[in-house]
């Protein structure tokens, strides 16, 4: 197949295709009634019938022979009529005037006188051969007609029964290799054709078949074609009609489910209209079972994904729970043991006071982890709500009201903001691990800054400080889980807040990078989509007058 | 504060912890107040039943039952004082519980100081409401609830019904965290606890004008996640 000739598109219009498909119209009905006169006997059965039609002949004429002296001429034409009558009714019409002018013919040379001579001459014998030659015309007509009849019919109940069978394989199948395998066969059995049906995977490319003997070779360019354009195309179509297999779209009421490939065993003969329209619904009912498997199967993903997901904000619950609880205890009684040292006026106060620290380190450290393990079990559950910028800014530095208060703090947001759809405690906790960040990895004193702005249709959040920097060359690689600028570095962490900063950026749609600026100092930048918040409707009036 | 001053307080624990109604129990008897326990959702009832506590403090991650249907229960028949203890997972456990009713959190981990001052805001604040009528001043600003009248630096500010509102329902709950939900439907009436964006605009507006500092909020402080805060000192 020469796929690479095959460029179907917008250069053909729509008139043409019109145009095409009439004439290819007209040519398969052509095609269609010759096929059916002789199809529907075949060719032995048609030999069969001029084969019986000469043997009646003769054997009326010898059977009639020894009669001669008992009958009379008219009697004798009789039996020979009723031979044309019998082949005609048995045989249809070729066979009828086959043996209607064999009939004549030895009727004449046998019986009349002269005997044993052609003599044609006389009206009688005319007349014997017309009215034979009618008689076995009119009765292999009605008999080709009677048989058509019965034919059509024959074909429309198998029609119905293919049809039947195929719906109910398919009302059974489970899964979308079923569905294809029952397809081809029922296909394959009520066509006598080749068949094979292509199914798409998730980023709607047709799958490569794998070959096996019987199957249609397929051209995966040319059903792709027909997937995208939900057009058939291939053998006996308007596009691409030399392809040797006819692809068919499977459309299905959402969506096109696949394409069935269907190869005539014998080249070169088209599929009859009928047919075709067969081929059709049979299309209709695979696209709607692929859906329906389809259905199935998205319906129980999602039933084990959320049992999953249950399971899995259980556990994390459970591990935070156990964890939380004895850090609590153990910073509550240490705290409870300093404020009695402290009233003592103990020498150990200090070291209790560093037992505290280091447990509150370590319930940073769970809680780090723990949002990790959320954040990476899948798909966090956003609760966005419309956040102030502003706002989330403000409560991040209240929460690091200690460690900001040795840095100069410089914020410059813009007071024309929109409000952003964000999940606040998330977006909030992005903020308080750069701002960390920043105080963590420069020196005292050192200038932090807060930068927010509108970029066409993002909000961009740069956190910047005047500090030593990013050691260069891999500073995307700071939002990898685990890694730290520095590796042996006296700074407390083990890289976990910028890997949860990029986990929620990246869920809300945005992006995070960092790079150090120009002026000194490190800046990382988060971006943020922007939408239209919801009209604010209230009957708030002009300012309050005091009463 | 001195605690030997005021009649001492009875308080309840709901904590299925051992260790840390240990150290609750030592933080507050140190502060005379009276303490009782209990390790499960039904004993906490029973004992609010029994013990008539001034103040709960209640674990949300009991074992045997929902803190928040707790509170709804409790809610029912008692207006006590209740303090929740959250870990940070039960965040919107957190918010569910003050929707139901819950007068302030902690969340786990959390300092002596921090429950200690917490408790006393919390009791306090119930010893001293209803608080209407009167005017409320913080900083440089002065709420005429009565008339109707702000003034800041001996200036009047000019504040829409909406603002004014907001402003009350916030300033007569001093040190309450009020959720978001508490908020929309007191100012803007219960067909409007969905529209966050409400919220955030008129606190926005709030803060231009009654905060020196409208980022860096030193009286309308954000509880992000949850509500907001109206801190007077």
């Amino acid at each position: 197949m020469n796929g690479h000739r095959f460029e179907p598109g917008p250069s053909t219009g729509h008139a043409p295709i019109e145009e095409n498909r009439t004439r290819a119209g007209r040519h398969i009905g052509w095609r269609w009634r010759r096929s059916r006169t002789r199809g529907q006997v075949g060719l032995p059965g048609l030999l069969e019938g001029y084969g019986v039609a000469l043997l009646v002949s003769l054997g009326v004429t010898f059977a009639a022979m020894p009669l001669l002296p008992y009958l009379d001429h008219a009697n004798i034409v009789m039996l020979f009529l009723l031979a044309v009558v019998g082949v005609a009714a048995g045989y249809g019409r070729g066979p009828a005037v086959l043996v209607a002018v064999l009939n004549v013919l030895s009727f004449n040379f046998v019986f009349v006188p002269p005997r044993f001579a052609f003599a044609f001459d006389t009206l009688q014998s005319i007349l014997t051969f017309v009215v034979m030659l009618i008689v076995g015309l009119i009765v292999g007509q009605l008999t080709a007609r009677f048989r058509h009849q019965a034919q059509v019919a024959h074909t429309r109940e198998e029609r119905a029964r293919f049809l039947y069978e195929m719906a109910r394989a398919l009302s059974g199948a489970l899964t979308a290799d079923q569905v294809v395998e029952i397809s081809e066969r029922c296909v394959e059995s009520s066509f006598r054709v080749g068949a094979r049906l292509l199914t798409p995977d998730d980023h709607d490319r047709l799958q490569p078949p794998s070959a096996r003997p019987g199957k249609p070779e397929t051209d995966l360019g040319i059903a792709q074609w027909c997937f995208d354009h939900n057009n058939p195309a291939g053998f006996g179509t308007d596009s691409l009609p030399d392809a040797p297999s006819l692809y068919l779209p499977l459309k299905a009421p959402l969506r096109t489910r696949g394409v069935l490939v269907v190869a005539p065993k014998q080249r070169r003969l088209p599929l009859v209209p009928e047919q075709r329209r067969l081929l059709d619904t049979f299309a209709v009912l695979m696209a709607i079972a692929l859906e329906r498997v389809h259905f199935a199967a998205v319906a129980h993903e999602t039933l084990v994904k959320m049992e999953a997901e249950r399971e899995r904000s259980s556990v994390l619950a459970g591990l935070s729970h156990d964890l939380r609880t004895p850090m609590t205890a153990l910073i509550g009684l240490t705290e409870t043991l300093t404020l009695k040292l402290i009233a003592e006026q103990s020498p150990y106060q200090e070291s209790l006071t560093s037992i505290r620290e280091q447990a509150e380190r370590m319930a940073l450290l769970v809680d780090n982890l723990l949002d990790m393990a959320k954040l990476q079990a899948g798909r966090v559950r956003l609760r966005k709500d419309w956040q102030s910028l502003e706002e989330l800014v403000g409560s991040a530095m209240r929460m690091l009201e200690q460690p900001l208060h040795d840095h100069p703090l410089r914020l410059r947001l813009d007071p024309q903001l929109p409000l952003i759809h964000c999940d606040a405690v998330l977006i909030e906790r992005v903020l308080v691990n750069l701002l960390q960040n920043a105080t963590k990895h420069t020196p005292l004193g050192t200038v932090i800054g807060v930068t927010a702005s509108v970029e066409t249709e993002w909000l961009s959040v740069e956190v910047w400080d005047e500090g030593p920097g990013l050691p260069t060359g891999h500073e995307q690689d700071l939002f990898e889980k685990f890694t730290r600028g520095h590796t042996e570095s006296a700074v407390p962490g083990v890289g976990l807040g910028l890997a949860i900063c990029r986990a929620i950026v990246e869920a809300h749609g945005g992006q995070i990078r960092t790079e150090n600026r120009a002026s000194g100092g490190a800046r990382f930048t988060f971006t943020l989509p922007l939408a239209t918040p919801p009209l604010v409707e209230t009957d708030d009036e002009s300012d309050l007058e005091p009463t | 504060m001195n605690a030997t001053s005021e009649p001492s307080l009875t308080v309840l624990i709901v904590e299925d912890e051992q260790a840390i109604r240990r150290f609750v129990r030592a933080a507050l008897e140190g502060e005379s107040y009276r303490v009782h326990e209990a390790d499960t959702l039904q004993r906490g009832l029973l004992e609010t039943g029994t013990r008539k506590p001034d103040l709960i403090i209640l674990d949300l991650g009991l074992p045997d039952g929902d803190g928040v249907d707790f509170i709804r229960d409790l809610r029912a028949w008692s207006s006590v004082p209740v303090l929740v203890l959250s870990a940070r997972v039960e965040e919107y456990d957190k918010v569910e519980a003050l929707d139901a009713g819950a007068d302030d959190y902690l969340i786990k981990p959390f300092g002596v100081a921090e429950l200690l001052a917490r408790v006393r805001a919390v009791s306090r604040r119930h010893a001293r409401e209803p608080d209407g009528g009167a005017i409320i001043a913080f900083g440089e600003v002065s709420v005429d609830l009565e008339r109707r009248q702000v003034i800041r630096d001996g200036q009047a500010v000019r504040v829409t019904p909406i603002e004014f509102r907001l402003l009350t329902a916030l300033v007569t709950k001093p040190g309450k965290v009020l959720t978001h939900r508490q908020l929309l439907r007191d100012v803007w009436g219960p067909a409007y606890v969905e529209r966050g964006h409400y919220l955030r605009i008129y606190m926005g507006h709030l803060r231009q004008k009654l905060e020196s500092d409208p980022t860096r909020p030193q009286y309308f402080l954000t509880e992000t996640g949850v509500g907001y805060r109206f801190c007077p000192s």
